[in-house]
């Protein structure tokens, strides 16, 4: 963490809440940069595929004035390995971007996940060459596994042994 | 050729996000993929995929008004073909399956529709199938009824 982050996590707060009707709005309107863009398309497919799936959990990112971002984490289905659970989606929109709410967001996700009580490991993905997600789920205690044949790298959080 | 609507399910919903407009035409509707979404959060609305002789060809949903204190009225409020579908008739199709679809509910009387003024196909195609021109709303959208 950058010491001007440390500085802002002292009064910027950040919050996981459940997406309903009165959020989705907020949701939709979500920004990224342009380079960012692929991401923003994925934020609706996401909670259009969650609808589908009951282990899909989406929760918008909120400071306290708002929404300023989207993450969805799944729980094993039935196909999955038990214990498999998986962060997807995150993203936090360019105007509040720079402000630690990403790793807030991902360290509040893992401690949601704890409490599902199964939990073996816990799986991301972004692009080999995105140097803000490797750092920031590095950050989070995430390990990387290596690139899959669809081209991203996997990460994998395991709970402490001890 | 026969034309079907059915519901968006967890097996065709990845299928129905992946349906393409023209460049041109992006502009003027919401993406497949947010209208899914808006609609997990509301019964009233009902998207639906349609199908001409079993493959995917675009999607729609029709909205109950009674969301809006509009009781005993519907509104379209997306219609769109795939871009490689256009042009065969399907959009006509599909709006008569739908008004089918909200006729069969009973108790409707009538069913809304809205446009940029500037398309001359959407007008035409709407004032075919007895839609009446009402108004051009905020977002400067023409506004088209059907009284059933």
């Amino acid at each position: 963490m950058r010491p001007y982050q440390r500085f802002l996590r002292k009064w910027i707060t950040t919050n996981l809440h459940v997406i309903t009707k009165e959020n989705f709005t907020d949701i939709a309107e979500l920004e990224l940069h342009e380079h960012q863009q692929d991401h923003a398309a994925s934020t609706m497919y996401a909670i259009a595929e969650a609808s589908f799936h009951p282990n899909y959990h989406c929760r918008a990112i909120a400071d306290k004035d708002g929404v300023v971002g989207f993450l969805m984490y799944a729980a094993p289905g039935a196909d999955d390995e038990p214990g498999d659970y998986a962060i997807y989606h995150l993203m936090v929109d360019r105007r509040f971007q720079g402000r630690g709410h990403g790793r807030r967001a991902v360290e509040l996700a893992l401690a949601e996940i704890q409490k599902h009580g199964d939990v073996q490991r816990i799986w991301t993905s972004y692009g080999p060459d995105n140097a803000v997600a490797k750092e920031l789920y590095a950050a989070c205690s995430f390990i990387e596994a290596g690139v899959e044949e669809d081209g991203e790298m996997y990460a994998v959080w395991s709970p402490d042994p001890y | 050729m026969e034309l079907q609507l059915k519901a968006v399910t967890r097996q065709n919903f990845d299928d129905i996000t992946d349906l393409r407009l023209l460049d041109h035409q992006r502009d003027y509707i919401a993406s497949n993929a947010y209208s899914i979404a808006q609609a997990s959060f509301y019964p009233e609305m009902q998207p639906r995929g349609i199908y001409a002789d079993g493959e995917l060809v675009g999607f729609l949903m029709y909205v109950d008004l009674k969301l809006e204190g509009q009781p005993g009225e519907f509104g379209v409020w997306r219609l769109m073909v795939d871009l490689l579908h256009q042009g065969k008739g399907y959009g006509r199709k599909a709006l008569q399956m739908a008004l089918a679809e909200i006729r069969a509910r009973g108790g409707v009387r009538k069913v809304w529709i809205s446009y940029q003024p500037d398309n001359a196909r959407d007008k035409e195609l709407y004032a075919s199938m007895g839609f009446v021109e009402t108004d051009v709303d905020e977002d400067g959208e023409m506004n088209a009824v059907l009284e059933l």
